[in-house]
């Protein structure tokens, strides 16, 4: 949703300074989206970010078609490789940029894969 | 926190391959090209990434929203669960002890994600002003840290697709002018080519450059190469070649790829990047 608090499925294009320093980070800009809201963090919330490049299938990868509408341009993974917080203070900003939700299944794909990612196969 | 049966592991500096202790619970210790980045608990471990709580043992940094117990030695340590976030496993470096066990992870982890905190002894004390933020920061940038040089994702030629869209290796020497020798290199994903190789080929074969293009063959000797097994051979080929780390990773991982296409497959994967890696700095062998 619009504001610094997201609700689960939301997607943002987050730039790099809104989550790391921009010399160890490849893209300028991911997609990421929220798999942890964490109302009662004042800091940060919980995002796994999307990559076209770098999908990992077998280790349950959440297979992600295009949707321009999200800014998702290329075919691509939700991958628990990326799952890291972001900054609350950072979210809804031109850093941070909401883009819209995901819609099931993948949304619920999406939180299926964070909410199992501790189960040992 | 009781571990019970659960509990095992040999504590601080206790003498443990890589494998026995790559497993839920235990705390290791994080470096990237000969800095410190700090330690971690494993999660979960995946073929070639953690999911990892960040740990810290300085008091100084036992503040909200960690919560504090004790290693395998008695030592306090803080964890953050709720900055959990995947990690490469080639930035692990040594085992340091077993701190929870793999339900208790788990339980743990389930009241977060329910947004109810868990039985532990959380830290009350708040952090200093700045400290959420760069803790952030810190841990999203060791996240994001694939390894890779920046600027080395390269294009390979892929034979598959090349083959699919009429090309050949006699094909590829005469439409850019190559010997034999930097042909077949091409050809079997050895040596990248460049982005205007890529297009003169794809315009004499009809197609867009993305066509022609896969991922570096030898990602998976790369990925091979992040097991922590090897990170103290790799730490050692660096200083001794004066190479950075993700050079030498590349690097090594790049020859063993070359040795793996011109004899035996894949059968000793681990005994190449072994010898990869001391060939970087022992140039008599």
């Amino acid at each position: 949703m619009p504001g610094n608090q997201p609700d689960v499925g939301d997607v943002y294009q987050v730039y790099r300074n809104a989550t790391a320093s921009p010399a160890s980070v490849g893209n300028l800009v991911r997609p990421m989206a929220c798999v942890a809201a964490r109302p009662s963090d004042p800091v940060a919330w919980g995002a796994i970010a999307r990559s076209s490049t770098d999908g990992r299938p077998n280790d349950g990868d959440v297979a992600s078609a295009v949707q321009p509408a999200l800014g998702l341009e290329k075919e691509g993974h939700w991958s628990l490789r990326w799952l890291h917080s972001v900054l609350k203070e950072k979210t809804g900003t031109s850093a941070c940029e909401y883009k819209g939700s995901l819609v099931d299944p993948e949304r619920s794909a999406v939180i299926n894969l964070y909410r199992n990612r501790l189960k040992q196969t | 926190m009781d571990l019970g049966s659960d509990r095992s592991g040999g504590g601080v500096g206790a003498a443990l391959t890589a494998h026995e202790s790559l497993s839920p619970g235990w705390v290791w210790s994080l470096t990237w090209d000969g800095a410190e980045l700090g330690h971690a608990l494993i999660a979960r471990v995946f073929p070639d990434f953690v999911l990892a709580w960040p740990a810290s043992y300085e008091p100084h940094e036992f503040v909200s929203p960690s919560f504090t117990d004790r290693d395998s030695e008695g030592t306090p340590i803080a964890l953050w669960p709720t900055r959990e976030t995947g990690i490469g496993t080639h930035l692990l470096s040594e085992p340091v002890s077993r701190v929870l066990s793999d339900s208790d992870i788990r339980r743990i982890a389930a009241g977060l994600d329910g947004d109810t905190a868990p039985d532990v002894d959380w830290v009350d004390q708040p952090a200093p002003e700045g400290f959420d933020e760069d803790f952030v920061l810190r841990w999203a940038e060791a996240c994001f840290n694939d390894g890779r040089p920046l600027g080395a994702h390269e294009l390979f030629l892929d034979e598959r697709r090349l083959k699919a869209k009429g090309g050949s290796a006699r094909g590829l020497a005469q439409t850019l002018g190559l010997d034999p020798e930097t042909t077949r290199a091409i050809f079997r994903g050895e040596v990248a080519v460049s982005a205007e190789q890529t297009a003169t080929l794809a315009e004499s074969l009809r197609c867009a450059p993305d066509d022609l293009v896969g991922t570096d063959p030898a990602d998976a000797l790369w990925r091979k190469l992040a097991d922590p097994d090897f990170k103290a051979e790799v730490v050692e080929a660096s200083v001794k070649s004066g190479l950075s780390e993700s050079e030498t990773r590349l690097a090594a991982a790049r020859a063993a790829y070359a040795l793996a296409a011109r004899d035996d497959g894949h059968q000793r994967d681990a005994q190449k990047l072994h010898d990869a890696l001391r060939r970087l700095y022992d140039h008599d062998d």
